[in-house]
């Protein structure tokens, strides 16, 4: 019996392997190997080049895997001090940067009809230069660029003429530091370290400054007990993960705020006068400046600005300007513009030069004083593009290398002695981080306060950074567009938060189209009515309604850049209903799929295991592993990392909004958002939320009623799905209760050169063929060859699935349930743990940890 | 008026039984021409829809997540189900010897086939690769590899393609006879086709001796089918883990409904077809009120079905139930639910008045409804089902598209083309078994 079974398992091996050629439909004439592989290269095995984030200001380390000579994934590096190891959504779309479709293949100069022409390099400089020169001085403008680029910006136009400009800058903090303590610098906030973190307005999980570390320290705070509050008038994501959410004006809460006598307080303000000066005292009173709140390093947004008003010759280096700051170029008699994109800043340039995305990249960047990152290519270029660096020296006529040997001589100078040995750490590491000096806020002010805008009758309207898009750049990607908005569910679209009441008092429903006016200015979006703002206040993400900006980000939704934050008005403009959500029911329906508990952990032994054998058929037996996985619902922060680390490394095709409302969405995680209200009365709105993926059962529905074997059970306790024999009768998915598998409705084409990005350890499937979450099997197997090859068997942590290792929270862990020592076996114990649908005796592999909402 | 007396005055021989029922073969009219066009054109776009599917993918259709099935699987029980008619009337009532059989058997039985025929087609359109189907057969493939013979699905390729062996050969066999007859009075290609199909029939004692035994055995044969096919229909549900799936009683609900869909579809064909054919001689307004009838009986079995469903969702205790039959009587198909309760249980019920019962427009009103009834009988069972199961964050609504809507119309076309085929090149009434309900030619009959 056991003998055929395995026969059998082995057919099913090789009938997978034989019929993977046929699963894609393009496939090449003819394969041609290297002749001569590169040094260092192995076909079959991924090379790891560690480099840096740069999809916004935060700094996080990358190690981006490359096979075959090309990038197809990225992920956090785990010695990284900004993000130890875990990477955002927007990070893991990095790669869509990369391969973006809609990327600039040639220079352009706009010729005498006012049009954009492709023209060539030399012809692209000269016409840069002789403009540059008629219009004047020359101002360049960047994001935050501390390093390299910038000493060597500045080297050329001189620091003052260098605009550091950056579309969400903090100045607000900065300035409220700078009138209490004397620092016009951002903190370092300590979360780690904390024990009562209250949050004015201030998205930490979110957006906000450094969000995957604020993640990953406030996950390490809740471990070791630390409570969260929010204060604010949105249930944004950041308030919903909150064990309190106080619903209001943040800048009258924090005025009025009393902090506890207790050690390891920390106050976060959002960006606003009022509030970022109020929570400068209210920490003060509670001792934690210099020790949650330090000032030890600056941060590179130091200088930066998000008002931005240009003239004369102007030179853009990688910002979009004309999208953030509309009429910011106005005044410009001539501008180049740096961009690996067209944006709406290259449509407003007189001359454009493509340059390398960050992974294609050399350079360097500094995110705070002594965490010197390093970026390297891990790729040659797509196209035929160059550095900004090696742009910027050609244009300035500057005396200087390549921009490369620039950087390395910039180094050089950190570490003169024994440099070459320092490079190649550094390049290893992904940088150098040093020890600084401790500089104390010691000077403490007593500002008067800042005069608030006086509360006018009407809305409020607030913007803020979306978590797909941030301040736009990411829109671009097809990934985010299509992640869902941890909390309205949306996709491929902007909205507007509007209370129930205000919205019946406009007769706006979900889905219509409405005009927000402010006094700078009125743009049209879809509304979103929600329970989770406060009556009287009115909320749009930033970052979509962009006109040049590539086939993904062009057209959809509203920019709400031009609106100025404060009074609005709102006006229902249709009934139509085109606002594309994911999700059927906002509720729970008592199932208990997302639970939250209050009480406190008692510390008891767990509850004795429920599952117990009820069936016909014998147990699976299993070899050696059975793998199993565990989510900390207490740690995680619904930011979607997960989601879109899964769609790089599983090859998930991106869907499109039609589809997606149609219940096309193939993302193999998704976030399961609930709301609820709290037990005691007058509580606020709550909302709870899991990740749903395939549980990998013991006792799978799915399998049994596949009529050939295409879901089956394998020898390490996995749902297998072999997608060449899957005929698509649909019927596993119909039987499955998690609902956790998605169908190929269609052929996904990927356009060139996207499909560059392709994990090739991973089948591309063609449409008729069911697809669902294999715990990553291809890691599994390459973790199991490699232990092989070292005649040892695998040991706790030597596989991380794409999601596990994306997390900033560290919230999933995975491992050999069978091991009683494995950390996902420890947490299957837990006295949190539960599983989905237990009573259906599926016997899931995957388990849940209870989120705890402690008791402020 | 009884059933032999109308016979008795209207058919005095043998050889006017022949006349009468071989005059429905003779050469069509333009009106029957044209029938055959419109209903090849709707197949055709029909089959039109599904190349678009085909070369799309199942995307263009109104199914996805998590709503997997739709109208391509209501439409395969709906077809299923019409199928049960034929052997219930043809094999069922010949075991029990209900003589009103006779005369609208073969409609019924031509039924069958062509449903069944019908009905095969939406397994394979409603697969994702239909260019691989055939790995649901038992044979080995890739090396030793047999289909998995827990699924509920491989079972179906069992149940219904037994049934479809069985029904045609049954409806082949009744014919044989008949053939015979109809052989005998054609002359030229059409004589050597019959011919053929007659299989040497002459009508000795010999042959009618080894007929009957033959008859008895696959009517034998046939009987536990009528139950067992759409037992194993109703089992891909019920196999299931769903809520509104995963319940005891389906077997039995299903072969009531079937029966009821059946019986439904044979008044729908055989009334129409009885005038157009002169038929009513043959076919009585006492055979039709028979039907009625048994659809009383049927009828009653669903609502008692219904009720019983509801009843244990309630008594269960099991939220998911609960919730489920909650939203089929008040959520988003409300409408169907309580359109197929009226269709299927209260619109026959009227057939307890007699003069509603021996009324053809009542009668032929009420078949429709019924049809349309027990459509959305299975399109709620499937539809809410799958929309509303465990996990409230995947629950969703389905609206079919029109790739489905015109494979629907397609396949009732398909339907509709094949009986009207087959009622010009074959006799629609058994001349056989009718002339068993006459008199023997005797001479105290022709006094």
């Amino acid at each position: 019996m056991d003998k055929n079974r395995r026969d059998f398992l082995k057919i099913l091996g090789i009938g997978s392997a034989a019929g993977m050629a046929g699963c894609s439909k393009s496939a090449p004439d003819a394969l041609v190997p290297y002749v001569v592989p590169p040094e260092e290269m192995v076909r079959g095995n991924a090379l790891w080049f560690r480099t840096t984030c740069r999809e916004c200001p935060a700094g996080c380390g990358l190690e981006a895997r490359v096979r075959e000579g090309r990038v197809h994934k990225v992920e956090g590096n785990p010695e990284h001090p900004v993000n130890g190891g875990g990477v955002c959504a927007r990070g893991q779309a990095a790669v869509q940067g990369l391969y973006n479709p809609d990327r600039l293949r040639t220079p352009l100069v706009r010729d005498k009809g006012g049009k954009l022409q492709p023209a060539s390099w030399e012809e692209a400089e000269k016409a840069a230069q002789e403009g540059l020169a008629r219009a004047g001085a020359v101002t360049v403008v960047s994001g935050a660029v501390r390093g390299a680029l910038e000493d060597l910006i500045r080297t050329w136009v001189g620091p003052a003429r260098h605009i550091t400009y950056e579309p969400v800058a903090y100045e607000a903090i900065r300035e409220a530091n700078r009138r209490v303590f004397g620092i016009g610098s951002l903190p370092v906030l300590r979360f780690a370290e904390a024990k009562l973190i209250v949050l004015f307005g201030a998205d930490v999980l979110e957006t906000y400054i450094s969000p995957v570390g604020y993640a990953r320290g406030i996950a390490e705070a809740r471990r070791k007990g630390a409570r969260l509050v929010y204060a604010g008038p949105r249930l944004s994501l950041t308030a919903a993960r909150a064990d309190e959410w106080i619903p209001g004006d943040e800048r009258q809460i924090a005025r009025t705020y009393q902090p506890p006598a207790q050690e390891g307080f920390l106050a976060v303000a959002g960006n606003d006068p009022v509030t970022a000066q109020a929570v400068n005292l209210l920490n003060q009173r509670a001792g934690a400046i210099n020790r949650t709140v330090r000032f030890d390093r600056e941060s590179a947004l130091d200088g930066a600005t998000s008002r931005l008003e240009v003239s004369g010759a102007v030179v853009v280096v990688d910002t979009n300007p004309a999208y953030s700051a509309p009429h910011s170029l106005d005044q410009a008699r001539f501008v180049v513009c740096l961009s690996p994109f067209q944006t709406e800043t290259t449509e407003a340039a007189h001359v454009v030069f493509p340059i390398h995305t960050p992974l294609e990249s050399w350079g360097d960047y500094e995110p705070w004083t002594g965490i010197h990152c390093l970026q390297q290519p891990a790729m040659t270029p797509v196209f035929d593009t160059r550095e900004a660096g090696d742009v910027i020296i050609r244009l300035g006529n500057l005396k200087a290398p390549v921009f490369r040997e620039y950087l390395k001589e910039r180094w050089r100078k950190l570490h003169p002695q024994d440099f070459d040995a320092f490079w190649a750490e550094s390049l290893m590491r992904g940088g150098w981080w040093r020890e600084v000096p401790e500089r104390k806020a010691a000077q403490v002010l007593r500002p008067p306060e800042p005069v608030a805008a006086p509360a006018e009758p009407g809305l409020r309207l607030i913007t803020y950074p979306s978590l797909s898009h941030f301040d736009g750049r990411s829109a671009n990607r097809a990934w985010l567009q299509e992640l869902p908005d941890p909390v309205t569910q949306v996709v491929w679209d902007s909205w507007v938060e509007i209370h129930p009441e205000d919205a019946a008092r406009h007769g706006i429903r979900t889905g219509n189209r409405v005009r927000v006016t402010t006094g700078s200015g009125s743009i049209e979006t879809a509304a979103y009515v929600y329970r989770g703002i406060q009556p009287g206040n009115i909320a749009i993400p930033l970052g979509q309604g962009h006109t040049h900006y590539g086939r993904y980000a062009s057209g959809v939704g509203a920019n709400a850049f031009g609106l100025a934050q404060g009074p609005a008005a709102i006006q229902l403009l249709s009934r139509t209903r085109d606002l594309v959500a994911v999700g059927g029911s906002d509720l729970q329906h008592g199932r208990e799929i997302a639970r939250a508990t209050t009480r406190p952990p008692s510390g008891g032994s767990p509850p004795p295991e429920k599952q117990e054998e009820l069936s016909l058929y014998p147990p699976h037996s299993h070899d050696q592993y059975r793998w199993g996985m565990a989510i900390d619902l207490d740690a995680c922060t619904a930011c979607g990392a997960c989601i879109v680390a899964c769609y790089a490394e599983n090859n998930i095709p991106v869907a499109g909004k039609e589809r997606v409302a149609a219940g096309r969405i193939m993302s193999w995680i998704r976030l399961e958002r609930f709301f609820g209200q709290g037990s005691r009365p007058a509580e606020p709105l709550q909302m709870d939320w899991t990740l749903m993926l395939c549980q990998q059962c013991d006792n799978a529905p799915c399998e049994a009623v596949c009529p050939v074997y295409a879901a089956y059970h394998n020898k390490e306790g996995l749902n297998g799905q072999i997608y060449n024999r899957c005929v698509g009768t649909r019927y596993c998915a119909n039987n499955c209760p998690y609902r956790a598998r998605r169908f190929n409705w269609f052929q996904y084409e990927r356009p060139a050169p996207e499909d560059w990005q392709l994990n090739p350890d991973v089948t591309v499937r063609t449409k008729g063929v069911m697809e669902k979450c294999t715990f990553c099997i291809q890691r599994i197997v390459e973790a199991k060859d490699r232990a092989r090859r070292e005649n040892r068997r695998l040991a706790d942590g030597d596989v991380t699935p794409a999601c596990a290792q994306s997390c900033p929270a560290q919230a999933i862990v995975f491992g050999n349930l069978d091991d009683p020592a494995s950390r996902v076996a420890r947490a299957a114990r837990q006295e949190r743990a539960y599983r989905v649908f237990e009573e259906l005796n599926t016997r899931p592999a995957v388990t849940y940890l209870e989120r705890e909402r402690r008791r402020v | 008026m009884g059933n032999s007396a109308t016979l008795r005055r209207r058919l005095p021989t043998y050889t006017t039984v022949d006349a009468d029922l071989v005059k429905t073969m003779r050469p069509a009219r333009r009106p029957y021409y044209l029938a055959l066009l419109c209903l090849a054109a709707v197949a055709a776009w029909g089959g039109y829809a599904w190349s678009v599917q085909l070369r799309t993918g199942l995307g263009v259709a109104g199914i996805s997540s998590p709503v997997g099935w739709g109208f391509y699987i209501t439409t395969f029980v709906f077809w299923v189900g019409i199928a049960h008619s034929g052997t219930l009337i043809s094999a069922v009532l010949f075991l029990f010897r209900v003589r009103w059989r006779a005369a609208i058997y073969r409609s019924a039985e031509a039924v069958t086939v062509f449903a069944v025929m019908t009905a095969g087609l939406f397994p394979l359109i409603h697969l994702g690769r239909p260019w691989v189907a055939y790995w649901l057969m038992p044979y080995k493939q890739m090396g030793g590899l047999f289909p998995n013979f827990r699924s509920p699905l491989v079972w179906d390729v069992f149940a219904v393609s037994t049934y479809f062996t069985v029904s045609a050969l049954f409806f082949f066999t009744g014919m044989v006879p008949d053939l015979a007859i109809v052989r005998d009075r054609s002359q030229g290609w059409r004589e050597k086709v019959y011919g053929f199909l007659a299989q040497g029939w002459q009508g000795t004692n010999l042959q009618w001796k080894h007929y009957t035994a033959a008859y008895v055995f696959l009517a034998g044969l046939a009987t536990p089918l009528v139950i067992s096919v759409h037992s194993i229909v109703s089992w891909d549900f019920a196999m299931s883990i769903n809520p509104g799936w995963h319940t005891a009683i389906f077997p039995p609900y299903f072969v009531a409904g079937a029966i009821h869909s059946g019986l439904a579809m044979v008044a729908t064909i055989v009334i129409p077809m009885r005038r157009l054919f002169g038929l009513e001689t043959f076919i009585t307004r006492e055979h039709l009120a028979s039907m009625a009838k048994f659809m009383i009986m049927t009828g009653m079995v669903l609502g008692y079905s219904y009720c019983v469903e509801f009843f244990i969702a309630w008594y269960s205790n099991n939220p998911y139930e609960r919730d489920l039959f909650f939203y089929r009587a008040f959520g988003d198909y409300a409408w169907a639910l309580w359109l197929l309760v009226g269709c299927n249980v209260l619109a026959p019920s009227l057939f307890f008045i007699q003069r509603v019962r021996y009324s053809t427009p009542w009668l032929i009103g009420i078949s429709l409804l019924v049809n349309v009834g027990m459509f959305y009988e299975r399109f709620v069972i499937i539809v809410t089902s799958l929309g509303r199961s465990f996990d409230p964050f995947m629950w969703s609504v389905y609206v079919p598209r029109w790739p489905e809507v015109s494979i629907l119309a397609g396949s009732l076309a398909f339907f509709f083309l094949l009986f009207l085929l087959f009622a010009k090149v074959f006799p629609v009434v058994s001349m056989w078994e009718v002339k068993e309900l006459l008199p023997l030619p005797s001479k105290e009959h022709r006094a």
